[in-house]
């Protein structure tokens, strides 16, 4: 879902309307999935698993919640109420558990500070903004990728770096050539210059450029900020 | 521009933009990583020690290369009214130096300001015209002007009939007699010239004074117009310069009647002055 429709459909759930909101919600079930997967480190099914419908509880209040003028990415906002959501949900089981009984409803406690909780949340974004940041440089390096060495490697001109953001976007959905180069094999030029259009020499001389910007458009979900960042 | 704060070093740090550029620019220590923040380049770092060495290097090389695309004396001319001054001119006659050899001389020559580059007549005619201007050439009186041209090879625009025709066009009195007396001077004449501080035309007169049996101080032969020398020697300059068969050139009739500047006039040799 692009940018324009995600704000379009947003602006229209906050007004009440059902439909845009279920849209929202069905249209990002891979992604509240994959948030609380990663959450609770653990394979969870629909309809088995609580959690994965707290997830989607506390996506419908992203929705509620979200202020487009914060300036924070949706999806980050999202995963953040979900995380938080989540973590009270632990908590609360951890409780019962020892005490044999249900005590206060911690959602109960956190509606009644709800004005509070929310900031807390915008607040907990830009620490949830570093550590994608950090999770982004790991990922890079596993790569054998070090983001000083992209700032020599970034191309000068514009349009080439339009064309190279192009053409990661398109080897970023490519999980064959993906997974070789997590085996640290080679990059097959010629497969990734029919995929992407652009010469064998470009994504020769650009191999860590692309490869950089293909990080990011495979893992939208994971890296939300920057993902919403670079132009698209 | 701005960037998102990808990674922070030492008071600088790493951006991505919008556009998909990684940077690196200065940042406030506030910043957030993640959070977007302008783009400032940061300050250049000192030159290393390589780059020292390089601009060390271009800098001995270039002095080199100046001093071989430097052109050597082509030839010396050398001008005498009461001021004696001496051009170096390259292959191109263009002037390369200047130098003065007696006071008036030496005035002259930081009046003149640099001339390097310049054509050699062009530097003739700016002299003669301030010998005018400073009253060492007179209107409506009689003027000599020795010229002498010292070339280490054979070079006819530096030969004695070139030399006296370039003085004659560029003479700027237009009323008076004037005796433009032309020489030739080899290197080694001009080099015991040097040692003697004065011109080569000078020296070359000294030296037929003396073969001569007239003994003139060099002090004054170095100071001294040659038309003054003439006078309060009781010599005429032309016919002593004549038995080495230099050309002696003078004009036809005087300017007035003429209207325009004297055409040159090649003597044919002048008996010596019997004594």
């Amino acid at each position: 879902m692009d940018g324009g429709t995600l704000g379009l459909l947003l602006a229209r759930a906050k007004e009440g309307d059902a439909d845009a909101r279920n849209t929202l919600v069905e249209a990002h079930r891979s992604f509240i999935f994959n948030v609380v997967v990663s959450s609770c480190r653990r394979m969870l099914q629909w309809g088995r698993d609580d959690e994965l419908s707290i997830g989607l509880i506390a996506f419908d209040e992203a929705v509620t919640r979200y202020e487009p003028e914060r300036n924070v990415p949706f999806l980050a906002f999202a995963r953040l109420v979900i995380k938080s959501r989540l973590a009270n949900y632990f908590r609360q089981e951890v409780r019962r558990l020892s005490s044999g009984a249900t005590n206060i409803s911690e959602e109960n406690l956190l509606d009644d500070t709800a004005a509070a909780w929310t900031e807390f949340l915008w607040d907990r974004s830009a620490q949830d903004r570093a550590e994608e940041i950090q999770d982004y440089e790991e990922a890079l390096s596993e790569f054998g990728i070090s983001l000083d060495e992209l700032v020599h490697l970034s191309p000068k001109h514009r349009d080439s770096r339009m064309a190279l953001i192009g053409a990661a976007k398109a080897l970023a959905v490519e999980n064959e050539l993906f997974q070789r180069f997590g085996r640290k094999e080679r990059l097959p030029v010629k497969k990734v210059s029919v995929k992407t259009g652009l010469s064998p020499k470009v994504i020769e001389k650009n191999r860590k450029y692309l490869l950089a910007l293909a990080i990011i458009f495979r893992h939208p979900d994971r890296f939300i900020y920057l993902n919403s960042y670079i132009k698209r | 521009m701005q960037g998102m704060l990808l990674k922070k070093q030492n008071g600088t740090g790493i951006f991505l933009t919008n556009d998909g550029t990684y940077c690196r620019g200065t940042i406030n220590e506030e910043t957030a990583l993640g959070e977007e923040a302008p783009v400032i380049p940061p300050r250049r770092r000192r030159p290393s020690m390589w780059l020292a060495a390089a601009v060390f290097t271009v800098v001995c090389l270039g002095f080199g290369a100046y001093r071989f695309l430097q052109p050597s004396p082509w030839a010396y001319v050398a001008i005498d009214v009461e001021p004696s001054v001496e051009f170096t001119v390259d292959r191109g006659l263009a002037i390369t130096g200047l130098k003065g050899f007696n006071f008036a001389g030496k005035k002259l020559v930081s009046d003149l300001g640099d001339l390097r580059g310049k054509p050699l007549d062009y530097g003739v005619e700016c002299l003669l015209e301030k010998a005018l201007a400073a009253g060492y050439l007179r209107e409506g009186e009689d003027n000599i002007v020795m010229v002498t041209g010292t070339c280490g090879q054979e070079d006819e625009r530096i030969g004695v009939e070139a030399l006296a025709v370039m003085v004659a066009d560029r003479y700027p009195v237009q009323r008076g007699k004037v005796e433009i007396v032309a020489l030739c001077a080899d290197t080694d004449v001009r080099r015991q010239a040097l040692k003697t501080d004065l011109s080569s035309g000078r020296y070359v007169l000294q030296q037929e004074l003396k073969r001569r049996g007239v003994n003139i101080a060099g002090r004054v032969l170095r100071e001294e117009s040659p038309l003054r020398l003439e006078k309060e020697h009781n010599l005429i300059l032309s016919a002593i310069m004549d038995d080495k068969g230099w050309v002696l050139t003078r004009p036809e009739s005087s300017y007035l009647e003429r209207g325009q500047k004297p055409n040159v006039f090649f003597a044919a040799p002048i008996p010596a002055q019997e004594e």
